[in-house]
């Protein structure tokens, strides 16, 4: 019921903010039909269909613009996940000269799991900044932060994260584009479980990881692992996961309709571990076990895009990740640790295709992605499968 | 938790509710689609440049065109809700709705083509389809794809 009425007023104050006299902007409506044979991303493969309709509305007040978005996910074989989120906020833009700019945003976001997962519901509150400079015209420098605290109905999983990034890039006359990215975060989990000390040795574990983590059991499919879990009265202090990365991207134009690009990407974890007994990732449906803080290792990637006849796109793409997770180990399949910690080494193969007619936009993509994981539950493959549209409502004056 | 929401809520209604500042804006153009004209060239030069009231700066192009080698100034979109970013000495062909203003050829931007990628900055009937800032939304992309 609480949770009801807070949503509630969130959507009253959206409303509320619509209906005030301002430019009227844009509403998208889209709707999007997802298959897969491998909702919960493990050796235990269990097919479900996604359906997700959602609506994006945005609207200028000077000086601020307002957004808004939401979304209803139905599963035909795991209802009880099924999930509805809705995002509100304002942003702002400000040019401090002609070749710099500024971003400002705050929002509010929370999710409504059904029945059995209703402990992952949350309310977050965020915010960003962002700079965006031209240092010549052919280099741009971008800084990005973000902030995030969320607090869920399971507290074990509240958290509050800052995340920074550093990027500049440079064009050449021949038509290649290379960027450096650097990036920063640390996240702090209020309420985590103290914990033994693990059996795992771990170089980069900080002085604070007897505070964090547990050894104990595990949940295997038909769910989100929350078996693997002690239950939330016996939670206690909080304790933060640190983590850096660099990358590097260059892409080149080929022709006037190809163009392809290669990225890598290293990250660390400076400090702290997992306070989790296991890192689990599902198939459209966020997990808070499994985030960017949650892993270290490398990813190296490529993307071919090509535009086809009657306003079509094509993107295809390989990924390669090699993950480590720390504070994670690695169990067979009767939850008996191995000694070290989980590491899964993935290829995932990716295509899209966009269609664009006037003021719809139609999507279709595929992914395959073969997990190979020292813990035999990750060892893992599966097919996703994405048809959808979007339509684009336009109202008001033009501009 | 309900009183975290109950504080969001209100803060958003509230920074909805702020005047709008009596600030002096440039003449404003609208897309007109009687005056599409499509162009091929070079980027010159990129500014940040107020364009519209109740709007961010836009990303504007000086493009140098290929065969005629006049400059013209392509609105693209607000400074932030372009994907993809733009450098001088790129090759791009634009097709928007022109205007000459101050003696100044101008271009808004519907389809912008460059580095082998098109980008579809507005519809057919020029309303604009940008959107999301650098705190991107979710949306259907989450999960495996691209």
């Amino acid at each position: 019921m609480k949770k009801i009425l807070t949503a509630a007023a969130v959507a009253a104050a959206a409303l509320l903010a619509a209906a005030l006299p301002g430019r009227a902007d844009d509403l998208t409506l889209s709707l999007f039909q997802n298959s897969t044979n491998n909702l919960f991303q493990s050796s235990y493969p269990e097919k479900d269909q996604i359906t997700s309709l959602a609506f994006s509305y945005a609207k200028g007040f000077e000086p601020f613009s307002l957004f808004t978005d939401g979304g209803y996910s139905y599963l035909y074989e795991n209802s009880s996940i099924s999930y509805y989120t809705q995002q509100l906020g304002l942003d702002y833009v400000f040019a401090v000269s002609s070749k710099t700019a500024l971003y400002f945003a705050a929002k509010g976001a929370g999710t409504l799991y059904r029945s059995e997962f209703s402990d992952l519901n949350y309310l977050a509150i965020g915010g960003v900044a962002a700079l965006k400079s031209y240092l010549s015209p052919s280099s741009i420098l971008k800084l990005n932060y973000n902030f995030d605290y969320r607090d869920y109905r399971w507290s074990l999983f509240d958290y509050l994260s800052h995340l920074a990034y550093f990027s500049v890039d440079k064009y050449f006359p021949s038509r290649t584009t290379l960027r450096a990215d650097l990036g920063w975060g640390y996240k702090y989990f209020l309420h985590p479980f103290p914990a033994p000390e693990p059996a795992v040795e771990e170089p980069l574990a900080s002085d604070f990881v007897a505070t964090m983590g547990y050894g104990g059991g595990r949940g295997y499919g038909g769910g989100w692992g929350g078996g693997a879990l002690p239950p939330p009265e016996t939670s206690g202090p909080g304790a933060g996961l640190q983590m850096a990365s660099v990358s590097g991207l260059v892409a080149q134009g080929l022709g006037e309709r190809v163009g392809i690009q290669v990225s890598g990407l290293q990250q660390w974890t400076l400090s702290g571990r997992n306070p989790f007994g296991s890192v689990d990732e599902f198939y459209l449906v966020e997990n808070p076990t499994y985030d960017v803080f949650s892993w270290n290792g490398t990813a190296a990637s490529g993307q071919l895009t090509v535009e086809g006849p009657w306003h079509t796109q094509l993107k295809i793409g390989y990924t390669r990740f090699d993950k480590e997770f720390p504070g994670i180990e690695a169990m067979d399949l009767d939850g008996v640790s191995l000694g070290v910690l989980r590491r899964d080494k993935r290829n995932q193969a990716e295509a899209r295709l966009e269609k664009n007619f006037s003021a719809v936009s139609l999507f279709f993509a595929y992914a395959y992605i073969d997990n190979h994981s020292n813990d035999p539950l990750f060892e893992w493959d599966g097919h996703f499968l994405t048809a959808g549209f979007e339509w684009n409502l336009n109202w008001g004056k033009g501009g | 938790m309900k009183r975290l929401a109950i504080v969001m809520a209100l803060l958003l209604a509230a920074a909805a509710l702020l005047p709008a500042k009596g600030r002096q804006r440039p003449q404003e153009h609208f897309y007109s689609v009687d005056s599409e004209r499509r162009i091929e060239g070079t980027i010159k030069d990129l500014l940040f440049e107020p364009r519209y009231q109740d709007r961010a700066p836009f990303l504007v192009l000086v493009v140098e065109e290929k065969d005629t080698g006049a400059l013209y100034r392509v609105e693209v979109s607000p400074a932030w809700f372009f994907g993809r970013d733009l450098h001088k000495g790129e090759s791009v062909k634009i097709l928007g709705s022109y205007y000459a203003k101050d003696g100044v050829d101008n271009l808004i931007a519907r389809q912008l083509q460059a580095g082998g990628e098109t980008f579809r900055l507005r519809d057919s009937r020029g309303f604009p389809t940008w959107r999301g800032g650098p705190g991107a939304r979710k949306g259907w992309r989450r999960g495996p794809g691209m």
